[in-house]
């Protein structure tokens, strides 16, 4: 049997159209515009940097931004605020980039509005919050000397026995911490609601409670300035399909906001693309920022960027995909296009998580492309693709923090939604991304693992299946114990080395290596990568009857590569020897584990992995039978390039590059995870931006 | 697999393209479905087989033949014949497609002779002339290993704990690779000591869910003595042309003492109080579900037991207990809260 191959990259064809239409620009303000600048430029990419001097420009606007995204759409609004003209272009058909399908959960500090309109116990301007507070006042009792100092806690060890503050830059985390009230009050400004603040993001710091969720109220229509959403929008209408809006179905905030509130990612990124849009910004889509023009390659100011376009077509119709929102957008076709920018470059094209190339510095078995970042439908084969960092490094940039990647605890880890190449979210049809997944991917929780073995690609298993997909805690607020914090809550000491006493953090450590086990080198992994390969989870007839797990599309799909179902054992191994696209080699060991599991459950004891300890075993015997793929997930990355407290990128000796700012996953030196990081850096990097001298 | 050809002084190359049919569509469709897919797998999925194409006794084979001439040549109209190992024609196909260089046939599905066994075919293209200039015959070998189709048993639903001597059922099922019919196989069961203790067909119907693996449901006698127990199961008959390879499985008969305690389980959420219902309640090699009340009774003979009350969402709940008369059990669990999207997504 010839296995062939079946990754070959949907043809993406340009559109030939050479037109130049003239770009959108209601709601700019007069003379701040971009400018659209005669000739073609027409260097390809791979080619060496141009010089200036050869560079006929496209385009030009005050601030050019890589990355629409949270740090991205915030630099674009607070410079435009400022009064710069202001071009963002995104690799993606749309804004939002993660933040899109985030959680939203958003943690600043430092004493910000929304921590001291809890502490009053005041409801939000529209009343749409109607529960009390979830936190104490003296939970949300913060400064930004506190906030600097959790930042740079030293003494926090958390429980994979890593250091998630110790290595933050001091400089960087000093003005992040600044920066969070003001940043606050301008997100708020920007038709951004915050609920109740409950605890704090990872990587948010020990002391005191930060994050807020962002949410919308369900309503008849949906009306960004008013914050409300038809529940057809927030995905809560029909329980199998999202929206374009909305790509991940909203949560129900009931719990911090009130009745028939819902949040996520959608009500942070949309009334951030709303008012940028409202306010002038302007968009070039379907872009991709490849790299940075410098008047000499390693000296002199920062003048533009070079971008090539990166259209996403609906694989089952061919068309191209298209925002959902169009006032501001720049429809430019061209395949390479040099944007000049009079004051300032922004890099907010997020980390390096989708670059499997580069996330390999760090673990070289996640050199495995098999495992895709977070959310790799919505955005796209390009996104998280280090483009920043490779761009950065191109004209003289330093990095900061990239040992930062090991120091979040979840940052690599396996999902417990199988069945799904994306396995982060839960996608449903309604979004114009879904094909690119084409199962939602069936949630079997943590618990759900007991009914299933897990076995590699060469259909071995390696691991106790039930310690399989736990993850260990976040260093956050309210901490405690089960976070490695020997005091939880406002009893945290900072700074204490009580915190990482050797005895406590013997007795702190809980972390299960079954990931790692995951990833080892098995019979199918052959040089020069060795590649660890796909993951399965096998089960039987039984294990759906128990659970009443729903093998049926959207969750699973028989025609994605990512379930298989079969008669017998040896059928099923054959089924995804030929159906996966990354199954390289056959699972040539699947009936003999099957035997020899079946044998344990018999006899009562698994001696390999000693899974009878812990939870119930039970028999892969009964037809048909079935296999769901089981992800590792490269969630979000740390490292990137070095920036100071104005967010100007750092040369490799220690001077700023002039007209280059950075922020978001681009950059490195904070390890905080989420949100909180990309917003504020967005908030000074476009301050600062816009204060630049035009040139 | 492609097998080049000689180059018979004739200007033209013949190739050919042999699988199984069904093999290559579905790939084809998957690239299709994923869109968008890194590409550096590529290097290493791309690699092909040279050894000879294996197919099931009597099994569909798929050929598509390309035709390359010294210079390039449209050779649309013509066709291909296929030769057996005896020089018979076994099929025919029309070169359909030239895309300026290469000429290719539209795929040809044959059948695989029925005996197991190497055979060297033929793919030729006859002499011909074309603008005046003739063309010698050009033909590739290639060779097709026709194998006995597999065969798969499978054993379900074997008590997991037998009273030793007492009869028991269990489902017996055979599954051939090419989905042949397999209605009155015959089957045989034995024992640990080898010596045959059932033997029967199988029915008219595959198992449900399933394609084609036939079944049977199969009454039998523990063995008198306490024990974990080797059985194995077969299909030796199958009453079919085609040669099948038999398989023999091996499964676990538990044999236990007669229960005389009895130990009653209620399961419960921890936080709420509430019963569930459906909880999975192991009591090695004893097993059961609580009912809507989150009840579950348990017999068992007097020994040590480890106890375990799982699933439906919650976090396995773990006794050691010494069971020496009739017990109660309160099995409290935890909840199991999948981090949602945004306790880690944000």
């Amino acid at each position: 049997m010839t296995k062939r191959s079946k990754t070959e990259p949907a043809a993406q064809t340009s559109d030939k159209r050479l037109t130049r239409r003239e770009f959108f620009t209601q709601g700019a303000a007069a003379g701040v515009g971009v400018v659209a600048l005669g000739g073609a430029g027409v260097a390809s990419a791979g080619e060496p940097l141009p010089t200036t001097e050869s560079i006929e420009w496209d385009y030009e606007a005050d601030v050019v931004i890589a990355g629409g995204g949270c740090a991205g759409l915030t630099a674009a609004i607070r410079a435009r605020d400022l009064g710069a003209s202001v071009l963002v272009v995104d690799q993606n058909f749309d804004l939002g980039g993660r933040m899109l399908h985030s959680g939203s959960f958003l943690s600043l500090g430092g004493g910000d509005a929304i921590q001291q309109r809890d502490m009053r116990g005041d409801s939000d301007p529209e009343g749409f919050i109607t529960v009390p507070p979830v936190e104490a006042p003296e939970e949300l009792d913060d400064n930004v000397e506190l906030l600097f100092t959790d930042m740079t806690d030293w003494s926090i060890v958390d429980p994979k026995a890593q250091s998630p503050y110790r290595y933050n830059e001091r400089e960087q985390n000093r003005a992040w911490a600044e920066n969070c009230p003001p940043t606050r009050e301008f997100l708020m400004q920007n038709y951004v609601r915050f609920s109740r603040i409950s605890g704090t993001h990872g990587g948010g710091g020990m002391s005191r409670a930060r994050a807020p969720f962002c949410f919308f109220k369900l309503g008849d229509v949906t009306d960004i300035r008013a914050g409300t959403i038809t529940a057809e929008d927030a995905g809560v209408a029909d329980p199998e399909r999202t929206s374009a809006l909305a790509p991940v179905k909203m949560q129900d905030a009931s719990e911090v906001v009130g009745p028939n509130a819902v949040m996520n990612g959608v009500a942070l990124a949309r009334p951030l693309e709303f008012s940028a849009r409202e306010k002038g910004v302007q968009f070039m889509l379907a872009r991709h920022f490849d790299e940075l023009v410098r008047e000499q390659p390693s000296a002199g100011r920062i003048l533009g960027i070079k971008a090539h376009y990166s259209p996403r077509m609906n694989p089952n119709s061919g068309e191209r995909l298209e925002s959902y929102w169009q006032n501001g957008n720049i429809d430019e076709r061209r395949d390479v296009v040099h944007i000049r920018a009079r004051k300032a470059v922004i890099l907010a094209s997020g980390g390096h998580a989708g670059n499997p190339q580069v996330r390999s510095m760090f673990y070289p078995a996640m050199r495995e492309p098999a495992f895709p970042t977070s959310g790799f439908a919505l955005q796209g084969p390009h996104g998280q693709d280090a483009s920043a960092l490779m761009a950065g490094l191109k004209v003289g940039a330093n990095l900061s923090g990239m040992q930062q990647n090991l120091s979040y605890s979840t940052t690599f880890h396996i999902a417990t939604r199988l069945g799904t190449r994306d396995a982060y979210t839960d996608m449903f049809p309604g979004h114009p991304t879904f094909p690119f997944r084409g199962s939602t991917g069936l949630n079997v929780g943590n618990a759900g693992f007991e009914e299933l073995i897990a076995v590699n690609q060469v259909g071995k298993r390696f691991f106790n299946e039930v310690r399989f997909p736990l993850r260990p805690g976040l260093s956050a607020y309210p901490g405690g114990p089960g976070q490695a914090v020997p005091n939880a809550g406002v009893e945290h000491k900072p700074l204490d080395w009580r915190n990482c006493r050797r005895e406590w953090i013997r007795e702190s450590y809980n972390y299960d290596h079954g990931l790692d086990a995951a990833l080892a080198m098995n019979e199918g992994s052959t040089p020069p990568n060795y590649y660890s390969g796909p993951l399965w989870a096998i089960f039987d007839e039984d294990a759906v009857e128990r659970t009443g797990w729903e093998l049926r599309f959207p969750y699973v799909n028989e025609d994605n590569g990512y379930f298989f179902t079969a008669d017998t054992i040896g059928d099923l191994a054959r089924k995804i020897y030929q159906g996966h696209p990354f199954q390289r080699v056959p699972l040539s060991y699947l009936e003999d584990t099957v035997t020899t599991w079946n044998s344990y459950v018999e006899g009562g004891e698994d001696p390999e992995f000693e899974r009878h300890l812990e939870a119930p075993m039970n028999p892969v015997a009964r037809p048909p039978f079935y296999a769901l793929s089981i992800m590792v997930i490269w969630h979000d990355s740390y490292g990137g390039l070095r920036v100071n407290g104005r967010h100007q990128v750092i040369d490799m000796m220690g001077a700023p590059i002039p007209g280059l700012y950075a922020g978001g996953e681009a950059v490195g030196g904070i390890n905080k995870h989420g949100l909180g990081k990309g917003h504020v850096h967005g908030f000074i990097a476009g301050t600062n931006a816009a204060a630049e001298a035009a040139v | 697999m492609a097998a080049q050809a000689q180059e018979r002084q004739s200007a033209c190359i013949v190739s050919i393209q042999v699988n199984p049919e069904g093999v290559g569509p579905r790939a084809e469709e998957l690239e299709a479905s994923l869109g968008e897919i890194d590409a550096d797998v590529e290097e290493e999925t791309e690699a092909e087989d040279s050894d000879p194409t294996e197919i099931d006794a009597g099994g569909a084979v798929s050929l598509v033949v390309t035709v390359v001439c010294s210079p390039a040549r449209d050779l649309r109209g013509l066709a291909v014949v296929i030769r057996d190992q005896h020089g018979s024609a076994v099929g025919e196909t029309g070169i359909v497609e030239f895309d300026g260089e290469i000429n290719t046939t539209s795929e040809l599905v044959v059948r695989a002779p029925l005996r197991a066994g190497e055979y060297d075919w033929l793919a030729v293209l006859p002499a011909h002339k074309a603008d005046g200039v003739d063309y010698e015959e050009a033909s590739t070998p290639f060779s097709i290993i026709v194998r006995a189709h597999a065969t798969s048993v499978v054993v379900w639903d074997v008590p997991t704990a037998i009273v030793a001597g007492e009869m028991f059922r269990f489902k017996l099922g055979v599954k051939c690779s090419s989905d042949c019919p397999s209605t009155g196989w015959t089957f045989a069961v034995n024992d640990e000591r080898g010596e045959e203790i059932a033997a029967g067909a199988f029915g008219n119907e595959p198992w449900r869910g399933t394609v084609a693996l036939y079944y049977a449901e199969v009454e039998a006698r523990a063995p008198t003595e306490e024990g974990l127990f080797d059985w194995t199961a077969s299909a030796p008959g199958t009453g079919s042309d085609i040669p099948h390879e038999q398989r023999k499985v091996r499964f676990g008969v538990r044999a236990v003492r007669q229960p005389d305690c009895l130990i009653a389980i209620e399961a419960v959420d921890k936080a709420s109080q509430l019963p569930i219902k459906g909880a999975k309640v192991v009591v090695h090699p004893y097993r059961t579900f609580t009912d809507d009340r989150g009840h579950a009774e348990v017999r068992v003979p007097k020994g040590a037991y480890r106890i375990f009350v799982s699933g439906a969402d919650h976090v396995p709940y773990r006794a050691e207990t010494e069971v020496l008369a009739d017990k109660s059990i309160r099995a409290e669990l935890l909840f199991d809260r999948a981090p949602t999207d945004a306790d880690l997504w944000s």
